[in-house]
């Protein structure tokens, strides 16, 4: 009996969950970071002004949303040291030596790492919440909001399992964390709004795939601005692509 | 006999399961830097026979596991396991494929030292297929065949390395492969631990495994092992079953014994005993 897709992938995903959640520390430490942005931006730049944003909309209700989606970020850009780790220890070629989908461990493995990064998210707004965020959700744009956290949760891990399996090594995973996450950040609507910004760096944040998800997940969060199922295309077909990617890398 | 009764024990079903013809295998890319690690190896692997490979180290025994496994493909030569050509080649379903039917035991346990002992089998039996619900029976039986039984909810971090050793060939048995390779599974583990293994091995045998085994252990070879190759430089110097060689070359087992790193056994005085006489 050949193992079928689901049961594979969700194997791998239990396997995933239940790593986690024996280093709770590891996974406590992954909130310090957002807390520190919300505590030191949001207050540092309390009075900055948001023009296309109602008066009643502060810059750290405006951050909020873009904390979460930099959680994500972050988090998912180091999906691929858990497939280092199992490379190192030869569990990797190991499991690659079993008649199971490549495809389906891989899918298994993300699908484990963006149900965590999402609650994670969550768990970041609460922190924003507690710091004094106020938001003022739209329940219809809730849901698609999610979508595109999601989405950009699976491409980013991806991106990293990809970098990982090319690697296969543990540097090249901090290099790859340091040269993408912070100009991934910088040149995104995460920390200013894309009207705010100067010319040159409004195009570059218009193609930036954190634009997208902070955009959609802010429009659910603080009611101002719109999103629908096409705005989500993009991410979706980012998504898509480096998972065919990553994929291939795993089994190289 | 010892290796007599292991030949008597030896499964009826004797069809091929893996085939190496002429095969030529070099590593290196560098002008002036292959090393040639087989050179023109002709083996054949039949269901229900124990082989055992021997051999000094750097004689080409690990290669002819990396070859038979898909992991390397020879430059020279040809390949067929579990009736697929070029294993190494293969891609997709029919790599999958290759996979259902050969275990690959490495000198390295490949184990996730995070996992627990229990948690490792279940996800290696979800892989290879077998039904969840004959699942827990496997996983115990393994358990029990390697004596793990005691270890199941230990980490595989707090297991020595004998008994992570015995782990790692209970995964590779988990879906009773057509062709079982093993890179001295007996390195590490203790006396108990050697017999507990080759009485498995043979019984694997017995229910029709093709089964090739790297080892050091000349007895276990002359008491369990049907077939036996013994490499020198990347050739097969030597093919038989141990009684053949034993018979047909008198010196063999004192050279077999010195190049396996093995002190030749003295001869008992006035007598023909079973490893003087080879």
């Amino acid at each position: 009996m050949s193992p079928g897709f689901l049961d594979t992938g969700w194997a791998l995903a239990r396997r995933t969950w239940r790593k986690t959640f024996r280093r709770p520390v590891l996974l406590s430490f992954s909130f310090a970071q957002p807390l520190m942005w919300m505590l030191f931006f949001g207050f540092l730049f309390d009075r900055y002004e948001l023009v296309e944003f109602p008066d009643e909309v502060r810059y750290v209700d405006f951050l909020a949303p873009g904390v979460c989606v930099m959680t994500i970020l972050f988090g998912a850009s180091q999906s691929g040291i858990g497939w280092i780790r199992d490379h190192q220890v030869g569990f990797l070629s190991r499991m690659l030596q079993t008649p199971a989908s490549p495809w389906a461990m891989l899918a298994g493995k993300v699908l484990a790492d963006v149900t965590r990064l999402l609650v994670q998210a969550l768990l970041v707004l609460v922190l924003a919440l507690a710091v004094g965020a106020r938001l003022a959700p739209n329940p219809q744009l809730l849901g698609l909001g999610l979508v595109a956290l999601a989405l950009f949760a699976i491409a980013f891990s991806c991106l990293s399992s990809a970098i990982a399996f090319l690697t296969r090594a543990q540097e090249a995973m901090a290099v790859f964390v340091h040269l993408v996450n912070m100009p991934m950040l910088f040149t995104s609507s995460a920390l200013v709004p894309g009207k705010q910004m100067p010319e040159w760096l409004a195009r570059v944040a218009a193609w930036n795939p954190l634009t997208l998800a902070v955009d959609a997940w802010r429009a659910a969060l603080l009611g101002h601005g719109s999103i629908d199922f096409m705005d989500l295309g993009p991410l979706a077909l980012l998504a898509l692509a480096l998972f065919v990617i990553a994929g291939r890398a795993m089994q190289r | 006999m010892a290796s007599t009764s292991a030949r008597s024990s030896m499964s009826t079903d004797r069809s091929e399961r893996a085939r190496l013809t002429r095969v030529s295998l070099s590593y290196g890319q560098a002008p002036g830097s292959n090393v040639t690690a087989l050179e023109q190896v002709d083996l054949c692997l039949e269901a229900g026979c124990l082989t055992a490979l021997v051999g000094p180290n750097g004689s080409g025994k690990s290669s002819i596991l990396a070859v038979l496994a898909g992991r390397v493909e020879p430059q020279v030569g040809e390949v067929s396991v579990a009736g697929l050509a070029a294993p190494a080649l293969l891609r997709g379903r029919s790599r999958r494929a290759l996979h259902a039917a050969v275990s690959f035991v490495s000198q390295d346990a490949e184990l996730d030292p995070e996992m627990g002992v229990g948690e490792t089998l279940q996800l290696l039996a979800t892989l290879y297929g077998v039904r969840p619900s004959d699942r827990p029976a496997r996983v115990a039986r393994l358990l029990d065949d390697l004596d793990l039984a005691s270890h199941r909810h230990k980490r595989v971090r707090d297991l020595s390395g004998g008994l992570r050793r015995r782990l790692h060939i209970a995964g590779a048995l988990m879906h009773a492969p057509q062709v079982l390779l093993l890179d001295e599974p007996g390195a590490g583990l203790d006396d108990q631990g050697r017999q507990t293994l080759w009485t498995m091995l043979a019984r694997l045998a017995t229910s029709g495994t093709a089964i090739l085994v790297i080892t050091h252990d000349l007895a276990a070879v002359e008491s369990h092992a049907h077939d036996v190759i013994v490499m020198e430089a990347g050739r097969v110097s030597q093919q038989g079953t141990p009684a053949e060689l034993a018979e047909g070359h008198p010196h063999l087992a004192a050279a077999l014994r010195s190049r396996i790193g093995e002190p030749p056994a003295p001869r008992p005085a006035g007598g023909n005993g079973r490893r003087g006489r080879a």
